[in-house]
């Protein structure tokens, strides 16, 4: 794996007596794109303005190119791509003025591929911003970050508001953009189904938590559904296996389990094949791991453990 | 605190709600977050401390500057607010403290009642009584104001010893501090032994007292008065009778009298005692004196006014009262303006042919002058040396230096401003004089300041386009005449009045466009000067100079029209005796020049009502009055009109009106004679003589001796008819005159009577040319002014 | 530091609306007051006061949207400072300059004098000159003072609302001094000396903490 370009170290924030990130420890290294799920309010938006350097951490240090986020200076700011979600172009603005401020901003930017990029989404560069659509907006934007070449991309929901085609092309473009510059991307967002076909990790904030932290193929290899009567428990599994979350659903529970593939086997002995097991989507887990949390039920999973 | 700073509190006060409304915004600051941090601490310690210290000096400043008088206050005083000081000063350290430590807002709050409580505590005005917290902090009385006596006998005499209430207090000169003068002079309730009272119906102050008596002195000094402001109690000037005694070379002075006045500011007050009184030694100085000044007057006489640097230098050292002195014998005889004319010119070296640079350095020591004396008038010294060099001084450098002045706020009200100004004044009146039509250089420079700062009356004497035009849109944006409605920007406040101030200036002005203006607005102007007679504060019913401009206009001027009016309200308004009345309409005759015919001088006098005994004193009194040529031909109608009243009496009581005899109705006719007399009018003084010539001779040579000898400068002409009169007696009192005033027209008299026939009066000739050779032969350095002491 | 136009853009054209509304008040009452504008003149402090406040509360607007923009574009924190004040400056010369130019041209004493036949023009022009020196000085006073406010307001530091009171406090003492008619040199001089040092400090800690203030 090459070096991290993204690190954060217990990092916390509050806002008043609210904590919206707690003790995160996260380490993102070059050429991945990596998902950052979590329900409203999980402090995805905070992660990210606290790795931008908007936000003074209340515990902790983030880092990005090797810099504290709250003092990156002038040659690494310019090296970041962000697309907030909370941050919008003045209404008035045209769409050259915008390319011409982060042209002033990005030593790399390349006026050329925003001009292209405009071009292919038939964006006059004369428009101003608040006439455009939700989703030209979205392109607009993205285009000003990708077209900086940055090496660190913090994006916050990017394609929320665009129709399926437009996420998918975005996200498209996301991908080979890492992939060509090898840079590293963070999209905090909702869409499950989109960025899952293009990240490389996934990271599940709940609660300010940082519940899992994941290379995404080894995520679909290791986690099981597993399906049991009403009244059934699962046997005593070993330490190699790691319960995710339950639910009790038309008399069935359903328990979700993350094991390794030589665990795989010892599960399969263990339950034998009166038990329905079978793999599952990033978004079933998503809901298994956001739902065990919301539901605060690690007590209760040790019961079910049990 | 004004109408600037009331427009300012809504403001803060929404400001204020605005901070305060911002407190209940949604917090999103961690509760663990630190309150400041050093950039914070370190920037608003040091705003607030700034603001801080300016607010206190402006706290110090709005309570009259006290902590910049502290020398001024009693010591335990000044103690008490540099400690109040100290302890606001250790307040504002700990709340700019509070502030290093994040708590701004508690800082700002601490700071706020500190000012307060400052504002409250330091002492505003001391003549007010301590304020409350004053009066708790400070020890007792340390708050009275600190007074200061200075004591000074006739102007300057040193070495006088004074003694007040019995005690001794000093010789002068001394100063002493009114603490140190209430604890040595015990306040007496009753006069000491020995203060002998005037003898009754003599008033105290000009009774003669004997040597070695008390004579009575007010003097003023600051009383503890109890009063409903502040504390109860405030300080007073307040003048006390004390008894004096002045002691000269061993003796008492006589003739007493004393005064005591001055002032100060809030916490000081500065007094002198001036007593004078009379001691033989510098009686007999001031008596020599007196002498020696005749003398060297008449030396110059002698000279027929050709005097040299020598005598200037003698006349110099009679100082500023040899130049009033002078300056008043000077009326009339006007060769002695000359002589004072060529005194000034001595002292500052001024000539026709001097350098602009030599005339400057004049003017810069005039002014030092004036500015040490701190008082400048244009009939002193210093303004006559002032009118004889302005004409030698560039005037753009004189403008540059007025303009400087205007433009200062501290020399402006230096003695030597009006200096400048009257130079100004001068070089106006000169350039106009010269190009009439022409803007000068003042009044394109001078005018325009002078309107900027408000002072207008100054700018109208000057004139120019730039105050006409100011003027003139003033008046047009405001036209109603009178009535404190027009506003403190448009009234001039006069006499208790509010009029109009633009058309009060335009009235004054004296210029073509100011003239237009009051052809234009008669009515106006009439209206105003109306205002201004019949105004009760102006007692003397003056008539305003403006009325008088346009009496090139014959009987349609302005003044000429109102004669009427104002002879008839003068009448009826003017609360004086007839002759004071008469005056006042032969004084506007006077000044309606030639418009004023004999027949309304004569009307003036046949309708003023004589209610009050018509004394020959007061007729002379309102004679004076007369115009030269108006005096004989009105006089003798007035004379005809009382002899005519006495004959009649006369004849009532069956008295032969031909008869000489004291009869009391002649008194005002022959007063109205030696009115005439006095001006040398041949035909009263023979109407006299043979009246009382004859049978009264002592009492008509008494009246001549009255008239003619107690004048400094009788009349030529009356000592030629004395000259010449067949009465030896009389022409002996010519020589009196003579004696007096010695010019060539009055030595020529002398030569006949030293040929006269009569054997008395050729000795007394004689004794008087050999006085006046004596004159001419001493040696100015004899004749100079002797110091009164040591 | 280099002048990025389009940035400065950007930052002037925030402040666009109060500059244009400052603008189409300050111009006719410069034009059309027929008193003669002196120091003391409370509206004019009342201008510069709203005015100031007005430019600040716009620049200083941390937690909006475009904001949020312009300081993730990539721009450092002293850039973007840098380019604040700069803006302030225009947004100020936009309004004081056509304002002072009425007065010194002199359109203003023209207009006085030929339309509204007033006493005081062409005469008293001279002494209006040093007014817009005096505003441009009330400018170099309150305009540092207010960005610090807004920025201190924006940091993560609690104690915030310390520095609005602090600002109430110093306008007062600002207008009281107005009230002061008479001024000893000294006391002049220490007045200069003491908005000196405020505004230099008012400016460095602006610029310090321009460089940890949050943007939410």
């Amino acid at each position: 794996m090459s070096e991290n370009v993204i690190r954060a170290e217990n990092l916390s924030r509050d806002y008043g007596r609210f904590r919206a990130l707690d003790n995160l420890n996260l380490n993102i290294p070059r050429g991945r794109v990596v998902a950052l799920l979590g329900p409203n309010g999980a402090g995805k938006t905070t992660f990210i303005k606290l790795l931008m350097g908007l936000l003074e951490p209340t515990e902790g240090k983030s880092f990005v190119l090797d810099n504290l986020s709250r003092a990156l200076p002038g040659s690494v700011v310019s090296k970041i791509g962000y697309m907030g979600d909370m941050d919008e172009p003045p209404g008035w603005s045209t769409i050259r003025q915008l390319m011409e401020i982060q042209a002033g901003a990005a030593a790399k930017f390349e006026k050329e591929y925003f001009v292209q990029a405009m071009k292919k989404h038939e964006l006059n560069l004369n428009k101003t911003y608040s006439s455009l659509s939700k989703g030209q907006k979205k392109w607009v934007r993205a285009a000003l970050v990708l077209a900086g070449k940055p090496d660190v991309l913090l994006l916050d929901e990017p394609v929320e508001g665009m129709d399926p085609s437009a996420r998918k092309d975005m996200y498209d473009q996301l991908r080979d953009y890492v992939t060509d510059t090898d840079a590293a991307a963070i999209v905090a967002t909702h869409v499950i189904g989109d960025i899952e076909r293009v990240a490389d990790d996934v990271a599940i904030i709940n609660h300010g938590h940082l519940v899992t932290y994941a290379d995404l193929e080894e995520l679909r290899e290791q986690v099981r559904e597993v399906q049991l009567g009403a009244d059934e428990d699962l046997p005593e599994l070993g330490d190699e296996i790691e319960v995710l979350g339950s639910k009790t659903a038309d008399g069935a529970k359903i328990v979700w389990i993350k094991c390794p593939e030589k665990a795989r086997e010892i599960l399969e002995n263990l339950l034998g094949e009166k038990i329905i097991m079978w793999t599952v989507s990033l978004e079933t887990f998503y809901l298994a791991i956001t739902e065990h949390n919301s539901n605060n039920t690690q007590a209760h999973l040790k019961e079910i453990e049990k | 605190m004004n109408h600037i700073l009331y427009g300012f509190i809504p403001l803060a006060f929404i400001f204020l709600i605005a901070g305060l409304i911002s407190l209940s915004k949604k917090k999103n600051r961690p509760v663990s977050a630190p309150r400041t941090n050093t950039a914070a601490s370190i920037t608003e310690t040091i705003i607030l401390f700034s603001a801080g210290c300016i607010a206190l000096i402006c706290i110090s400043c709005f309570n009259n500057g006290i902590l910049l008088k502290l020398r001024e206050l009693r010591p335990a005083f000044a103690m008490t607010h540099i400690i109040i000081t100290a302890i606001a000063a250790a307040f504002l350290l700990s709340a700019a403290l509070l502030s290093w430590f994040g708590r701004t807002a508690m800082a700002v709050i601490l700071m706020t009642i500190i000012f307060f409580s400052y504002n409250a505590a330091i002492d505003k005005a001391p003549f007010e009584g301590p304020g409350y917290i004053m009066a708790r902090i400070a020890p007792k009385d340390s708050w009275v104001p600190v007074v200061n006596y200075t004591f000074e006998i006739n102007n300057g005499l040193q070495g006088v010893e004074v003694w007040i209430n019995g005690v001794f207090l000093g010789t002068t000169p001394f100063k002493m501090t009114g603490d140190e003068f209430n604890k040595k002079v015990l306040f007496l309730t009753e006069p000491p032994e020995g203060f002998a009272k005037a003898p009754e119906g003599v008033p105290q102050e000009n009774w003669k007292q004997p040597e070695g008596n008390w004579f009575k002195v007010q003097i003023v000094g600051i009383e503890k008065e109890e009063n409903i402001s502040r504390q109860g109690i405030s300080y007073l000037s307040k003048f006390k009778d004390y008894y004096a005694k002045i002691k000269y070379a061993g003796e008492w002075g006589i003739n007493c009298i004393g005064t005591s006045g001055g002032g100060g500011d809030f916490y000081q007050y500065d007094y002198e005692v001036s007593l004078n009184g009379h001691f033989s030694v510098t009686d007999k100085i001031e008596q020599e004196n007196r002498e020696r000044f005749n003398k060297l007057l008449q030396k110059a006489r002698l000279a027929d006014y050709k005097v040299d640097k020598e005598w200037l230098a003698t006349l110099d050292t009679y100082g500023e009262r040899g130049w009033r002195d002078v300056q008043k014998i000077a009326e009339n005889e006007k060769e002695l303006s000359e002589i004072l004319d060529r005194w000034v010119k001595w002292k500052y070296g001024i000539s026709d042919d001097m350098t602009q640079k030599q005339a400057g350095k004049d003017l810069d020591d005039i002014c030092h002058q004036v500015d040490i004396k701190r008082d400048y008038s244009k009939d002193s010294f210093e303004g006559r040396a002032i009118e004889l060099v302005y004409d030698k001084l560039d005037v753009e450098y004189i403008v540059k230096k007025y303009e400087k002045i205007l433009k200062s706020r501290n020399q402006r009200s230096l003695a030597s401003a009006m200096v400048l100004y009257q130079v100004i004044e001068l070089w106006d009146k000169k350039l106009n004089d010269e190009e009439a039509d022409k803007t000068n250089i003042i009044e394109k420079k001078i005018t325009p300041e002078l309107i900027k700062l408000e002072d207008f009356r100054k700018a109208a004497v000057l004139g120019g386009p730039e105050i006409e035009k100011y003027l003139l849109r003033q008046y047009q944006r405001e036209k109603r005449i009178e009535g404190v409605e027009l506003g403190y920007r448009n009234y001039e406040y006069t006499m208790g009045m509010f009029i109009n101030k633009w058309l009060y200036h335009l009235a004054f002005m004296k210029s073509p466009v100011a003239q237009e203006f009051q052809e234009k607005n008669r009515q106006e102007i009439m209206k105003l000067a109306e205002l201004i007679i019949n105004n009760n504060f102006n007692r003397e019913r003056n008539p305003p100079e403006f009325l008088f401009y346009d009496l090139n206009l014959g009987e349609k001027s302005m003044a000429y029209e109102y004669w009427a009016s104002y002879s008839e309200h003068v009448e009826s308004s003017f609360p004086s005796f007839w002759w004071e009345i008469l005056k006042k309409r032969w004084d506007y005759l006077n000044r309606l020049g030639s418009l004023a015919t004999e027949e309304m001088y004569v009307h003036c006098w046949k309708i003023t009502k004589r209610d009050a005994p018509l004394m020959g004193g007061y007729l002379q009194q309102a004679l004076i009055v007369l115009p030269p040529d108006k005096r004989k031909p009105v006089t003798n109608v007035i004379v005809k009109e009382l002899l005519g009243i006495a004959n009649k009496k006369r004849q009532e009581i069956g008295l032969d009106i031909n008869a000489v005899h004291y009869f009391q109705e002649d008194e005002p006719v022959d007063m109205a004679r030696e009115f005439l007399v006095k001006s040398g009018d041949e035909e009263s003084f023979q109407w006299l003589f043979f009246k009382y010539g004859r049978n009264q001779k002592n009492y008509l040579k008494g009246r001549l001796e009255q008239n003619v000898m107690d004048k400094s400068t009788p009349e030529h002409s009356l000592i030629q008819i004395l000259a010449k009169n067949e009465d030896s007696e009389l022409r002996k009192l010519s020589l009196e005159a003579i004696r007096k005033l010695s010019t060539a027209a009055n030595r020529k008299i002398l030569e006949k009577l030293l040929n006269d026939s009569d054997e008395q009066v050729r000795s007394a000739a004689k004794q008087v040319a050999a006085e006046l050779e004596e004159i001419k032969n001493t040696p100015v350095s004899e004749l100079v002014s002797e110091p009164k002491g040591n | 530091m280099k002048i990025k136009m389009s940035l400065l853009k950007i930052m002037f054209r925030e402040t666009l609306p109060v500059t244009l509304i400052t603008l189409l008040i300050a111009c006719p009452y410069a034009l059309f007051t027929r008193e003669v504008l002196n120091w003391q003149n409370p509206w004019i402090a009342i201008f510069i006061l709203a005015h100031s406040i007005a430019i600040a509360a716009l620049s200083g607007r941390y937690r909006s949207r475009s904001f949020a923009f312009v300081y993730t574009r990539g721009f450092t924190r002293d850039e973007l400072w840098f380019h604040k004040m700069l803006s302030t400056a225009l947004s100020i010369l936009a309004v004081w300059l056509p304002v002072s130019l009425i007065v010194w041209l002199p359109v203003r004493s023209l207009i006085q004098d030929k339309l509204f036949i007033s006493p005081y023009f062409p005469l008293m022009m001279i002494r209006e000159a040093s007014v817009p020196w005096v505003w441009l000085g009330g400018y170099a006073i309150l305009l540092p003072l207010f960005h610090y406010v807004w920025i201190r307001r924006a940091q993560p530091l609690r104690g915030e609302n310390g520095v609005v009171f602090l600002a109430v406090g110093v306008v007062i003492v600002i207008a009281t001094l107005m009230t002061f008619r008479w001024h000893a040199q000294w006391f002049r001089i220490l007045i200069y000396c003491l908005s000196t040092v405020m505004i230099i400090t008012c400016l460095v800690a602006g610029r310090i903490l321009h460089r940890t203030l949050e943007v939410q």
